[in-house]
């Protein structure tokens, strides 16, 4: 009895866990399960918590079609992705709002699948953000004006710690050869 | 060589002043890009179903418009600040609206019974016009001019001095010139539930 019951308990588990799997593994691509209501879920950072638990948000148009996505649709993904890399997320410190799990981040992401699917190209929508966030959102800014700077300065730099090096290494050779020469009597 | 005894001072101290200036800059406070511009234009349903939109509040009058949730623990404090500064100036002298950052309207409508508060509470479903705004948490508030530019921007909760300082800039300003947009922070604020 005692066994029977520990077996049935174990195929119990077993057919729970696998429902739980095929119910996961049926989701497209990309598509999270929607949490239980009142779920806690991990906190993403010290500073921005995932909130899907307070406010479920499944965006419909980042799902792709239940046929799978076409081939058009993955470029849009593609191109998203892309743009969502070059803009920095205001919420996280040094992420862009590809790499955010915040929630602001994903509505920013969903706004620029938008904008792509509306024809807008990336470089507009890369200035929509700039018009409101100020050139800070860009994860590279543009080689441009004081910009210049950040782009000119490393090169300056390996360029000056060569001219130095260089200076050092000489003067060094230049003085072991002149304790090697033999003096003159 | 005397110069080369000056080289490295000369080349290390604009370096460490660069670096000493970053740390008293808090990596939160950047400047919003709307200062003097015209705020975003939106048509945003009320927690009562009306649409409100940003030319209804202004025209004939500036207008405050805080974003802010129920999640966000500086929000209560800020609550009642704003509370007092609807109950002193009439409608028709300034407008405040709440604008509902990532939270729920029923959470808001709770929120409002238990504390009151008489202004518009506006929804901004998958946070565009938060967004448009370019908020990165709440609360944040905008002052916005008669003729709809952004004049002030407060990041933080909005307190008193905070308002005795821009409310009667904000009901001077004749809607014409750009001079004097800011931005400040406050303490507090909250950049995700």
């Amino acid at each position: 009895m005692r066994s029977f019951r520990t077996r049935s308990s174990t195929l119990l588990l077993l057919a729970v866990t696998g429902a739980a799997g095929v119910a996961t593994s049926s989701l497209p691509a990309g598509a999270t399960a929607p949490r239980q209501e009142g779920a806690r879920t991990p906190v993403a950072t010290s500073r921005q918590a995932d909130t899907s638990s307070l406010t479920p948000h499944v965006p419909t148009d980042s799902l792709p079609a239940p046929d799978g996505p076409t081939g058009a649709g993955e470029e849009l993904e593609a191109e998203t992705r892309r743009v969502a890399s070059s803009l920095r997320c205001p919420v996280c410190l040094n992420l862009s709002i590809e790499d955010s799990p915040s929630r602001l981040a994903r509505d920013m992401k969903d706004m620029i699948r938008r904008r792509l699917e509306r024809g807008e190209t990336p470089a507009e929508i890369r200035q929509y953000f700039v018009d409101r966030y100020g050139e800070w959102v860009l994860v590279s800014p543009e080689p441009e004006g004081v910009n210049l700077l950040l782009w000119m300065l490393p090169a300056a730099g390996l360029l000056g710690g060569i001219v130095v090096v260089t200076a050092v290494v000489r003067r060094w050779i230049g003085r072991n050869e002149e304790t090697a020469s033999p003096q003159p009597e | 060589m005397n110069w080369k005894r000056w080289l490295i001072p000369v080349s290390i101290v604009p370096l460490l002043a660069l670096f000493v200036f970053g740390l008293t800059r808090s990596p939160d406070e950047v400047d919003s890009a709307l200062l003097g511009k015209p705020a975003p234009a939106f048509a945003l349903e009320t927690l009562r179903g009306d649409i409100l939109s940003l030319s209804d509040l202004t025209g004939d009058t500036p207008a405050v418009i805080n974003f802010w949730a129920t999640w966000c623990v500086p929000c209560i404090q800020e609550h009642v600040v704003l509370q007092q500064l609807d109950s002193v100036h009439p409608e028709g002298e300034l407008r405040l609206v709440g604008i509902l950052y990532q939270d729920r309207p029923s959470n808001a409508r709770r929120w409002i019974e238990e504390r009151g508060g008489e202004w518009p509470i506006l929804l901004d479903p998958g946070s565009e016009t938060a967004i448009e705004f370019g908020i990165s948490g709440v609360p944040e508030t905008f002052f916005v001019t008669r003729d709809g530019r952004v004049l002030h921007k407060h990041l933080g909760p909005v307190t008193a001095p905070v308002l005795e300082e821009w409310i009667p800039r904000l009901l001077e300003e004749d809607g014409v010139s750009g001079q004097g947009a800011s931005a400040t922070t406050g303490n507090g604020g909250a950049s995700g539930p």
